[in-house]
């Protein structure tokens, strides 16, 4: 005796037939299942009202689906009809792209649901990335970058007293003098002067070096030539400048003319007659020094008391 | 009117009208496919009528472009049966629809000289 249709089950196999080649996630396909079982109920319900046999009425009720691939071939543009299968920890995965965008989607709709912890997931996550990029920039400064200089390996800094302690220049001079443990000794100390040049006056970041300094750290000049010990001759004696490519570039346009140009550095008369090739960026890794002054015209560049490095 | 004519006009007529047809017979209350079913056949006096294989996948379309909500409901003793009803998107294209209908109407009776019986 074949099912009495009014119950859904009964429809359920020719439905589940026509939309099994659908992609519906399960709810859903038993949700049209439901609903499409009561619409055949009701039609199957009225021709047997009207006398037809149970039989015939099945058989009418099922030409309301028309031809089998009908229902799918309608339904197919749906979104619903193309759900993506669920993923399934530990199976292998088919659609790498698809399920990635599927937990996109799906993490989007978590967080969207719990603001609170997504504020507070973001602060911490920025706060986290914060401190990370500052802590990378430190070592990389003074841990991971390295000079652009000859044997940089062999290079050391020498303090007096603590980190960053300064020498008095005789002391420089003894050290210098009396040197047996390095190839070199060159001392810098940081200026910052009032650079006045074709009537157009800038402060820059400078240093004032020893006449060997250049050639312990064994940089060649993009242009001119850069400071020697022949500059370290006499107090006050020396007023040339090299400056660096990078001022080069960008207070003096890059004027092919350049060596020879004369500046006014805090007032007091200068020459230039260098640049630095453009990677050499001053004895210290994240400094950009913009010119280098001889030593020995430090009272015409610096303060007395700021302080002299070496190296 | 032969079956055959019958059929051509109902594919024709369902042609670029269905979406109206169903906005139009949702407009006043919620209503259920089957009852959907039975009014179009009713109200165009058997001229039209939707099957379920073309019903209910452009109830499904319409609910996707949100102009149509579906709905469960459950009553007391009964099955519980989903309703669709017009959400405001759906009435503003219904209003939309209306309009180029009857313009398209009124153009198909100037050129044709078919009026209204």
């Amino acid at each position: 005796m074949p099912d009495h249709p009014t119950s859904p089950a009964s429809w359920a196999a020719d439905l589940r037939a026509r939309l099994d080649s659908l992609r519906l996630s399960p709810a859903r396909e038993a949700e049209i299942i439901e609903e499409l079982s009561q619409h055949l109920d009701a039609r199957y319900e009225e021709l047997i009202a009207t006398g037809v046999a149970h039989d015939e009425a099945r058989r009418l009720a099922l030409e309301e689906l028309r031809e089998p691939d009908t229902l799918a071939h309608s339904m197919r543009p749906l979104r619903q009809a193309n759900v993506p299968p669920p993923i399934t920890p530990g199976m292998r995965r088919r659609f790498a792209f698809a399920d990635l965008w599927q937990d996109v989607r799906y993490a989007a709709r978590v967080l969207r649901k719990q603001p609170g912890f997504t504020a507070a997931a973001v602060i911490t996550l920025a706060l986290g990335i914060g401190a990370n990029t500052a802590i990378f920039s430190l070592i990389n400064a003074t841990l991971l970058q390295r000079l652009p200089v000859a044997n940089r390996d062999r290079l050391v800094y020498v303090w007096r007293g603590n980190v960053g302690g300064v020498f008095p220049y005789p002391l420089y001079a003894s050290l210098r003098d009396n040197n047996r443990v390095f190839d070199g000794f060159a001392v810098w100390g940081g200026i910052t002067a009032s650079l006045n040049a074709d009537n157009v006056t800038d402060l820059v970041q400078g240093v004032i070096v020893t006449g060997n300094f250049f050639e312990t750290l064994g940089v060649r000049p993009e242009r001119g030539r850069l400071l020697s010990r022949e500059d370290e001759a006499t107090v006050g004696g020396h007023p040339v400048a090299v400056i660096s490519h990078g001022l080069w570039q960008t207070r003096f346009a890059a004027q092919p003319d350049i060596i020879g140009h004369d500046i006014l550095l805090n007032g007091h008369s200068f020459t230039i007659v260098g640049v630095t090739p453009p990677e050499f960026r001053g004895p210290q890794v994240g400094g950009q020094p913009g010119l280098y002054v001889p030593m020995m015209m430090q009272a015409s560049c610096v303060h007395p008391a700021q302080p002299i490095r070496a190296r | 009117m032969t079956a055959i004519d019958r059929r051509m006009l109902d594919r024709e007529l369902k042609k670029g009208s269905a979406e109206l047809i169903i906005l139009s017979i949702v407009e006043p209350r919620p209503r259920h496919g089957y009852e959907i079913s039975k009014l179009i056949e009713a109200q165009s006096s058997g001229q039209l009528k939707f099957h379920v294989a073309s019903l209910y996948p452009l109830l499904y379309r319409l609910e996707e472009r949100g102009w149509l909500h579906g709905k469960w409901v459950e009553k007391p003793g009964q099955r519980r049966r989903r309703f669709y009803s017009l959400t405001a998107e759906g009435r503003r294209v219904l209003a939309r629809q209306r309009d180029t209908w009857k313009a398209f109407v009124d153009a198909m009776r100037l050129i044709t000289g078919v009026d209204h019986a």
